[in-house]
């Protein structure tokens, strides 16, 4: 990984200023160790500079999101009981992980029952997060600074990985079309994201 | 690495989503939707957390003393809750409906083995406090976990989670109910949260069968209830048959109160269609 060799040369990577932390071009030393997979990755790079990709969600996956966010907001805002019971969960003194709580519960559940497609769920789970910690704001007098809404996605999202998980196809793909910059800089701004919310 | 994707195989993969852009139909924005640094933060997540797991790298990252992650910094007291939750969806749903292996996997999580069992398969949340080489011993031993539900706590994964400072997860719970739902009792503080995952499963296996249907039905209970106020009434009842000239209400055949007032009402009365008793209901 690139922060392996960013440790053996520090100095490649701005990782201190707020610019280098959203700029996905930031140099760093060469990303992912030597294994095959790298040298898969870079050799099917056609692209060196190109930034992450995104593209438009077909008509089938924005049909599973509307899906999805309509049982979302069934559960935050529709449901009295549901309603209750996220609202219930969020804690004044620990929101962070109280909003993380909520929101994976809350994706885990409408995913258990709804059998989403992989494609929508990044996406619905920065939504529910968003919602869930509006409630929080409105019920709860919870405040999130822009950082404390970082951890909070931060920590949702790698939740959601943790469950969900991937696999070197998935991750191959994901990061196909990305040099081992572009790679080490996103990991750069990881470091420098999670700096930073965790100094605010 | 080998091991890792065989554990997943069949397991949603979600960072490939992150580049994708939808529609939104919410008028909603939160902080983050107004943010610029929402997609770039879940793909840097995305990149750096993924290619730890895939690579490998996870003991070679703890030695390196850079093993913070968002979800250890931020939340680790849901650590437990969410690795709880951290089953493979398929293996999950699976072992939802199976009684005696969820008891064991409820037991195995009553502890903090049997939360890193769950964990481990993603080897996630443990980064940097992982002793060097028991990642993949963990892995194992999670998978084993959900595979047979009551071999959860393997020395591996004991060892893992001893050395990864996860959470003892409580309690355990029952035997009754599902593998989610003893997770949740066992490591979460559900007595904040009394309706909890059922409730929410509940609700959207509602909506799952059927939003539509559901909202069909509530009209049509409602109507229904609408209708048998009006019989109650034979005042009433004359004045809605005034306003409906012509119309004759029909009279369903299964048992509700208002039939047999129905009928004693007006027994000459001719099957009519359900919508038309709804029309009428309402007066029109």
């Amino acid at each position: 990984m690139g922060m392996l060799q960013q440790a053996e040369n520090p100095g490649a990577v701005d990782v201190t200023s707020r610019e280098a932390a959203v700029d996905p071009n930031v140099q760093g030393a060469p990303a992912t160790p030597a294994n095959g997979v790298a040298v898969a990755r870079e050799s099917a790079d056609k692209t060196p500079s190109a930034d992450a990709p995104e593209e438009q969600a077909t008509p089938e996956e924005q049909a599973e999101y509307e899906k999805a966010i309509d049982a979302v907001t069934t559960v935050l805002y529709k449901n009295q009981g549901t309603s209750e019971a996220i609202n219930d969960m969020l804690q004044p003194q620990d929101k962070i992980s109280s909003v993380v709580q909520a929101t994976v519960l809350t994706l885990h559940q409408i995913d258990a029952q709804l059998d989403l497609d992989g494609s929508v769920i990044p996406q619905v789970t920065q939504d529910i997060a968003d919602m869930v910690m509006d409630m929080g704001e409105k019920t709860k007098g919870m405040t999130f600074s822009d950082k404390e809404a970082q951890a909070v996605l931060g920590s949702c999202w790698e939740a959601v990985m943790q469950i969900y998980g991937t696999d070197e196809d998935a991750y191959h793909n994901f990061t196909q079309g990305l040099d081992d910059k572009k790679i080490s800089g996103y990991e750069q701004q990881y470091q420098n994201m999670l700096k930073e919310a965790s100094n605010g | 690495m080998g091991l890792l994707k065989k554990i997943k195989k069949g397991i949603k993969n979600v960072i490939g989503g992150v580049k994708k852009v939808f529609k939104k139909g919410l008028k909603f924005v939160g902080k983050i939707a107004a943010s610029k640094w929402g997609k770039i933060l879940m793909t840097a997540a995305s990149i750096y957390m993924g290619g730890i797991a895939i690579y490998g790298a996870l003991q070679g990252v703890a030695q390196a003393g850079a093993g913070a992650t968002f979800l250890q910094t931020f939340a680790s007291g849901a650590k437990g809750a969410l690795t709880a939750l951290a089953n493979p969806i398929a293996t999950g749903k699976q072992a939802l409906g199976l009684g005696a292996q969820a008891a064991g996997s409820a037991s195995a999580l009553g502890g903090a083995s049997g939360a890193g069992a769950f964990g481990a398969p993603e080897g996630f949340g443990q980064l940097g406090t992982a002793a060097a080489g028991s990642a993949d011993a963990a892995g194992g031993a999670g998978a084993s976990l959900l595979a047979t539900g009551a071999e959860g706590a393997a020395s591996g994964a004991g060892q893992f989670a001893a050395s990864s400072g996860l959470q003892a997860a409580g309690t355990g719970a029952s035997a009754s109910g599902g593998l989610l739902s003893k997770a949740a009792g066992a490591a979460w503080d559900f007595a904040k949260s009394p309706a909890g995952s059922k409730l929410i499963g509940n609700v959207i296996k509602g909506y799952g069968e059927g939003a539509a249907a559901d909202e069909a039905a509530k009209q049509r209970w409602k109507e229904q209830r609408y209708y048998d106020e009006q019989w109650r009434d034979p005042n009433q009842l004359m004045q809605l048959q005034n306003q409906v000239s012509g119309y004759t209400p029909y009279t369903p055949t299964a048992g509700t109160g208002y039939l047999s007032r129905a009928a004693g009402y007006q027994g000459n009365y001719a099957p009519g269609s359900p919508e038309a008793v709804a029309a009428y209901a309402r007066g029109y």
